[in-house]
């Protein structure tokens, strides 16, 4: 990114303030372009970035689940009024309980990725003919006053100088470049010259990183309730023709009360034909064709089964108990019976629980007709005992359990990690190997040559000692001469 | 090896606390010393060459060197033990984690004390790797058996580790930063010069950012992997974010807009002062990062 007042000096006109641009009647776009280029507009982005995500940190969100339900947002509302108080509806017309979520926090991402690719590219011009068509003529005055500089003085005549020059650098693991000019020999000499480019690349990783998350958001799905009775087999749907079973779940924990394994294992099919049996572990999630399922959770299920009046079976398989009933006392499951019309709850009681209604070890059966609020039928079941509620047959075979699982399909993610990768060689490029030029003259003296050699590193206190080190590398190279004249700082 | 591992930790927190003695002996001798050459000045009028200024200081200050030195080894050592115990990098529980922080923050002393020679920059740091080491004492030190999201024993230990080393290039920077600040009147005698201070605190930085975002992206690609999305807007997530934002506004305001001295050292400290924030944040705020 280079600042507005350096890119000014650099075309040599004075910086102009913006609003007397505009005023001026400036064409908007090259306002808008020179606020992108801005580091100070960048800045300020940035900080306003860090501010919103503090107040997502420090302000209640609501859960995605809740937002998207207008209902159970004014719920939650309310949940949060006592904490808030009269500030829930400004904070709540502000956005500022769904932050992350919030056209401030998008609009700043925004505006912050287009100043970052209008900066980077400004900017790869320049690096690329810093790095290619390095300026290779450089006044005497540079030589007498570059921050760290040295003289050489060598009986060897110049071009034997050129050549023990050469080599010393090399050994630096300098790069060199020569150019003749009358009787001087002008050489620079690069090390890590690439390694600037890490800077576009951070900053790309930076948007790379966006659009991989705006992927994630936008396209792909996530399943975070999936719940796969064991010994049944579940649509996994979202188009992908996918069907997991569960053939097992166990939970394991240590002795002293803490969890140790959650463990379950899946098959999965495709199109009927089963394709991949794997254990499913927390931190060893089943991946297939770009899917992955995680163990999330579990709970009881129990096996059901539906006839009609003439034996034919509706239905025959586990019903997850995943809802917990308004006075917390019981489990909660579902499936419905399309032909019939028909959805029917399941209800046993929570463990540990006991309701009164339900004998241990029965199941409770409520009926209704789709769209209807009124039971058909309520009835409690006792294991392997069938009983008939609105002209169908139902069995409470036998208690399960399920277990629930995470199904997503993120293709943002790669991009998320290429950005991540290219974010850290990136760090590492411009961090570890910092570009140095260092430069040197060559001029025929009166015993031989003079060699003048000189850098600037403004950044880097540490390349001074840096520097006398390849300096005094370079006298023993080139040839006997007085001691250096030291400039710029000590090393720390 | 448990109970070993903790020794460790109280020799390691002795050390700390002797090492500051030490630094605090050479900053009084200094003083006196500093008032016997006037006295002595004054009554022979003698010019006193032999012995430079400030070395007396230093003498004494080696063995707080030395000593915080022999802190850094105990607490590697502690470290170690609980490692080969637990079988699991430590870094599991508050416990672990907060030796760990003490650690990260010794050793990035060391490696700055070794490559730049500057002893009172231990004067801030080493109460800061007290303070952790206090704070460990006040929380359970029992080895918990991983919970199954935390059984990822590579990324436990270099997501955690990487943290370690970027809390403790923090602390480094803050205390550069802070030296840098009180000599806002005008330099201090044993103090180094306010510009190799602004120097350091950026070359600490240089540690902390990278390694900051390491941990970040590390944190993701296991978040991924345990929890099915690489990012969960996590409170500990997000003041990572805010630090790393904090930083990385360091960075340029220092590179691009001149930065340097008072404003820079200010938004170190607030740099530091976030990092605390994401070390403690999910102490207040519960969420996926709560591991006792």
């Amino acid at each position: 990114m280079s600042s507005t007042v350096s890119t000014a000096s650099r075309s040599g006109r004075p910086p102009r303030p913006a609003r007397e641009l505009r005023r001026a009647g400036v064409a908007p776009h090259a306002w808008i372009l020179r606020k992108l280029t801005s580091m100070r507009v960048a800045l300020m982005l940035l900080l306003v970035l860090g501010l919103l995500t503090l107040v997502g940190t420090l302000l209640s969100q609501a859960p995605a689940a809740v937002r998207g339900n207008p209902a159970a947002y004014a719920e939650w509302l309310e949940a949060v009024r006592p904490k808030y108080g009269g500030w829930t509806e400004v904070l709540d017309i502000l956005g500022l309980f769904s932050v992350f979520s919030s056209v401030w926090f998008k609009g700043t991402l925004l505006l912050l990725s287009a100043s970052l690719i209008t900066c980077s590219l400004r900017r790869s011009a320049g690096l690329w003919r810093t790095a290619t068509r390095p300026r290779m003529v450089m006044t005497e005055a540079f030589f007498e006053r570059a921050p760290q500089r040295a003289k050489i003085t060598s009986e060897k005549d110049p071009a034997v100088a050129l050549a023990a020059l050469r080599s010393a650098f090399r050994k630096n693991y300098f790069r060199v470049s020569v150019k003749r000019d009358g009787e001087r020999v002008h050489v620079c000499a690069d090390r890590f010259r690439w390694a600037p480019f890490g800077r576009i690349f951070i900053h790309l990783s930076f948007v790379l990183i966006l659009v991989g998350a705006l992927i994630t958001a936008t396209s792909g799905f996530r399943d975070e309730s999936v719940a796969v009775p064991v010994g049944s087999r579940v649509n996994v749907g979202h188009g992908t023709g996918l069907a997991v079973e569960a053939k097992s779940f166990a939970d394991s924990y240590y002795p002293s009360g803490p969890p140790r394994s959650y463990e379950s294992r899946l098959v999965l099919y495709k199109g009927g034909v089963p394709v991949k049996t794997q254990d499913d572990r927390v931190n060893h999630p089943v991946r297939y064709d770009g899917i992955t399922f995680y163990q999330s959770f579990f709970g009881p299920a129990v096996v059901m089964q539906a006839r009609t009046a003439t034996g034919r079976v509706l239905f025959n398989q586990g019903v997850a108990l995943l809802y917990v009933s308004q006075n917390e006392k019981d489990r909660v499951g579902r499936f419905l019976l399309p032909q019939q019309g028909l959805s029917v709850f399941v209800v046993s009681p929570a463990s540990g629980e006991v309701d009164p209604r339900i004998p241990v070890g029965d199941t409770q059966l409520e009926v209704y007709r789709s769209g209807s609020n009124t039971p058909v039928g309520i009835q409690t079941l006792s294991p392997g005992k069938p009983a008939s509620i609105g002209g169908v047959g139902f069995t409470f075979v036998r208690e399960r359990e399920f277990t629930g699982l995470i199904v997503a399909q993120d293709p943002g993610s790669t991009i998320v990690w290429i950005g991540s990768a290219l974010l850290v060689l990136g760090l590492f490029m411009v961090f570890l190997f910092p570009h140095r030029r260092v430069r040197a003259v060559i001029c025929p003296g009166p015993g031989g040559s003079e060699v003048a050699v000189a850098a600037i590193e403004r950044h880097h206190a540490g390349f001074a000692a840096q520097f006398e080190r390849l300096a005094a590398d370079l006298r023993r190279s080139v040839g006997p001469g007085p001691a250096t004249k030291k400039g710029g700082r000590a090393d720390a | 090896m448990l109970s070993l591992s903790q020794y460790c930790v109280f020799a390691g927190m002795i050390a700390v606390v002797l090492a500051l003695v030490c630094y605090v002996l050479a900053f009084a001798s200094d003083r006196i010393f500093q008032a016997r050459v006037m006295v002595a000045a004054d009554t022979v009028g003698a010019k006193i060459t032999a012995v430079q200024d400030g070395e007396v200081a230093r003498g004494v200050a080696v063995f707080g060197t030395l000593t915080s030195w022999l802190a850094f080894g105990f607490l590697s050592a502690a470290l170690a033990l609980r490692w080969g115990a637990t079988g699991h990098g430590p870094f599991a529980n508050m416990y672990e984690f907060s030796v760990a922080f003490a650690w990260g923050a010794l050793s990035v002393n060391a490696y700055f004390l070794r490559r730049y020679r500057q002893w009172t920059i231990g004067v801030i740091v080493l109460p800061v790797a007290l303070g952790m080491l206090l704070y460990s004492t006040t929380v359970p030190s029992t080895a918990t058996p991983l919970v199954p999201a935390l059984q990822n024993n590579l990324l436990l230990t270099v997501h955690v580790a990487t943290a370690v080393i970027a809390y403790g290039a923090f602390a480094v920077g803050f205390a550069a930063a802070l030296l840098y600040l009180v000599q806002s009147g005008g330099g201090r005698r044993l103090l180094p010069k306010r510009e190799l201070l602004d120097d350091l605190s950026y070359r600490a930085t240089l540690i902390g950012f990278p390694f900051l975002t390491l941990t970040i992206v590390l944190g993701a690609i296991w978040a991924d992997i345990a929890w099915g999305r690489y990012w969960s807007w996590d409170p500990k997530e997000s003041a990572s974010l805010v630090t790393w934002i904090v930083c990385l506004a360091y960075l340029h305001a220092r590179s691009a807009r001149g930065w340097r001295g008072q404003r820079a050292a200010l938004l170190l400290t607030l740099v530091f002062a976030a990092a605390l924030f994401t070390y403690f944040g999910n102490l207040f705020f519960g969420g996926l990062h709560s591991y006792g």
